[in-house]
């Protein structure tokens, strides 16, 4: 026996139910079942990891997806890894024909054009057109939409982003008050979507997405001594007062306030990171682990939408990871901290 | 040299003025040397740990944004970095040390320098951002200290010079010429002297 | 027309063993075929170690129609000149057809899902496609075989003789 898998079968004390099998996605199912071998896994990255230097390490890519030429620069791979991502989102969008599902993963990429394009705005910069174009509004109505300051023809839940982020910015003309607004109307509207869709799969995710966040928010909150209060997000399971109340007590208060719940490893990896070495990588890292080991839980599902969606999760978290992998080589940062990092 | 020289008792007198001149501006100018070369070592062991503290800041610093840079989705970097919300301006004055002018720096920073949200961004860029805010203060303070540094330099160099040119060169000279004048005096005081005698003896016979 | 009301029980034991057989066939077939169809679109060259996993749900319906023809044998409509059956022995091949229909419909839907299954496993681990994939479905047959068994034996116990 090569390796015998430790976690237990069911971990139903860490993750919530994933919902049903839903027969009339077995083909796509399928289909991404097949592809799903092709993922890189931790071997791969902790190898790569190990890579002598950025040279060695975009020769291990040769074979597999990545490959870049021979002494591509951080362009290039720049270029080559957004490749991936369009290509795993065109096959999502091939394979999920529920309009709902593919609104609520575009929908992010829209809210992200916009922040970028509300700031330009209300700072009086140009407007050009290097918005990013996986999401649900192409770029170009997008541009035109502001340029010509008529958002009629945007959908109706990014009208209500431009709303509260210029309204936002104008009552303190503070810029971070443009993301604060969207954030809660992206937010909002996301949930809204996700239970729109039917099934458990998707509330559950973004409500283990909004935990994560918000457990993340908490610890850079407290790690700056802000004083921003009501930051966090109220679609979440921890209840956003339980948060508050972290924010004045210690590290190891924190982690005793999370015992038994499932976020307990998490938090505990995060205090321990700022504490010991100042650093948010630790608690980053084990945010994209818990979310992971939700996706992975999904292997569980013969045939529905919840293992095409754990696909474009997974595979857009291994970009990531590659990205940071590669960057970390170029910049000659340890093997260690890159290990520290890496969550698939 | 020696040629042109007037040997008189007011050129003696004069050189004599010059040299106790040139003595005076010596003594001036290697206390000078001695304090510009002490403020020297002061700022230079000042500067090789303020430039190792700042170096190893901003490795830090970039470092992290390499990680924050790297985790983050593209559209989500540019989003939270495009538009710039910090503003800075840089004046410069002069002040005088040892009546070197050396340039101070006084800027105008004025903004937050974190502009983003907390959804979609990590946490690792905060505090890039904020390491950045503060080692730029300090980054201000290297560059205002090394060029107060490289002016004092240059100026303990110039010093340097004059002291070792009144030193080694006007004094002896000066010197040369006095007992030269002196010489020629002398010699024509026992010319002087010789020629009476001679007078005096063909008087007396 | 009553007299008649026999013969119309048993052929209608004989539509019920094909047609919900059939179905149950079909639908697992339908659901095996489209995984398989899924994996082949990323791995073409596993057709042949998928087939006999897609094939399996179709003998569920081969044993309805079986049992059919059996029916029609026994009532010998195919020569055109069916025996004359009560109401009661109408009834009672009727319900010797119900454990094949019953017992293939549910059979072959979940061999189908479990095929699938096996399918996509295979799609990963190509050496365990006859170990698991196909070896687990099968086991889904051994009731569809059993319930085909029963309805066997049920029709060969009844004697059809003239009213």
């Amino acid at each position: 026996m090569p390796e015998i898998m430790e976690q237990p079968l069911f971990n139903f004390t860490t993750y919530p139910a994933i919902g049903e099998d839903d027969w009339r996605y077995i083909y796509a199912t399928a289909e991404i079942r097949a592809i799903e071998d092709k993922l890189l896994g931790q071997p791969f990255f902790a190898e790569l990891a190990g890579a002598k230097n950025i040279k060695d390490a975009l020769d291990m890519l040769s074979g597999t997806d990545y490959a870049v030429s021979a002494g591509a620069n951080g362009q290039e791979t720049e270029q080559m890894l957004g490749r991936r991502r369009s290509e795993v989102r065109r096959l999502f969008e091939r394979l999920i024909d529920n309009e709902k599902i593919v609104e609520f993963f575009q929908s992010p990429i829209d809210f992200a054009n916009m922040r970028l394009a509300i700031r330009r705005l209300v700072l009086e910069k140009p407007l050009s057109d290097d918005y990013c174009d996986l999401g649900g509004v192409s770029v170009a109505q997008f541009e035109a939409a502001f340029s010509d300051e008529d958002y009629g023809g945007l959908p109706e839940h990014l009208q209500e982003g431009i709303e509260a982020g210029v309204l936002g910015y104008y009552k303190n003309k503070n810029v971070r008050d443009i993301d604060f607004a969207i954030d809660k109307v992206e937010a909002d509207f996301l949930l809204d979507e996700a239970m729109g869709v039917g099934g458990v799969f998707l509330e559950e995710l973004f409500r283990i997405q909004t935990d994560l966040t918000n457990i993340k928010t908490m610890f850079r909150m407290k790690y700056s001594n802000s004083q921003l209060r009501n930051m966090f997000f109220d679609d979440g399971y921890i209840e956003p007062s339980r948060l508050a109340q972290c924010l004045e007590a210690g590290y190891d208060t924190i982690v005793q306030n999370f015992l038994a719940t499932p976020y307990q490893y998490v938090v505990e990896a995060g205090a321990a990171g700022l504490q010991k070495e100042n650093s948010f990588i630790k608690l980053e890292a084990a945010c994209d682990a818990h979310l992971n080991g939700f996706l992975k839980t999904t292997r569980y599902i013969t045939a529905g939408t919840q293992p095409i969606i754990a696909y474009l999760l997974l595979k857009e978290q291994e970009i990531k990871m590659m990205r940071m992998v590669l960057a970390c080589k170029k910049s000659q940062i340890e093997p260690e901290i890159i290990l520290d990092r890496l969550a698939i | 040299m020696q040629g042109n020289i007037n040997a008189t008792r007011m050129e003696l007198l004069r050189l004599r003025r010059r040299v106790s001149l040139a003595e005076r501006g010596h003594k001036l100018l290697s206390d000078k040397r001695d304090e510009i070369s002490r403020q020297l070592i002061l700022i230079s062991r000042q500067l090789g740990m303020l430039r190792k503290e700042v170096e190893q800041e901003l490795v830090e610093t970039s470092r992290r944004f390499v990680m924050a840079r790297a985790t983050m989705e593209p559209e989500h970097i540019r989003a939270a970095m495009d538009v710039p919300t910090k503003t800075f301006s840089l004046a410069i004055n002069f002040a005088s040390i040892m009546s070197v002018r050396v340039p101070r720096f006084t800027k105008d920073i004025a903004g937050e320098i974190i502009s983003y949200g907390f959804a979609n961004t990590s946490g690792e860029l905060d505090i890039a951002l904020r390491g950045l805010e503060k080692v730029f203060d300090r980054l201000l303070e290297l560059a205002e200290k090394e060029k107060q540094a490289q002016l004092l330099a240059d100026e303990l160099q110039k010093t340097r010079r004059r002291v070792n040119v009144l030193e080694h060169v006007v004094i002896p000279e000066l010197g040369e010429m006095i007992r030269f004048i002196y010489a020629k005096l002398a010699e024509a005081e026992r010319d002087n002297i010789s020629r009476l005698m001679k007078i005096a003896d063909i008087i007396r016979a | 027309m009553l007299e008649n009301l026999g013969l119309t029980y048993a052929l209608a034991g004989a539509a019920i063993a094909t047609f919900v057989a059939g179905i149950g066939s079909a639908t697992g077939l339908c659901i095996a075929s489209k995984a398989a169809d899924g994996v082949l679109s990323e791995k073409p060259e596993r057709y042949g170690s998928l087939m006999l996993m897609v094939l399996l749900p179709s003998t569920q319906g081969i044993y309805g129609f079986v049992i059919s023809i059996m029916v029609m044998v026994k009532l010998q409509i195919i020569g055109g000149n069916p025996l004359p059956v009560t109401a009661v022995q109408g009834l009672e091949i009727l319900a010797a057809c119900l454990p094949v229909g019953i017992a293939s419909l549910a059979s072959g839907i979940q061999q189908g899902k479990a095929g699938a299954a096996g399918i996509i496993m295979t799609a990963k681990k190509p050496e365990m496609a006859v170990k698991a994939g196909v070896l687990y479905a099968a086991m889904i047959e051994f009731y569809a075989i059993l319930g085909f068994l029963t309805s066997l034996l049920l029709l060969l116990g009844i004697k059809v003789v003239a009213a």
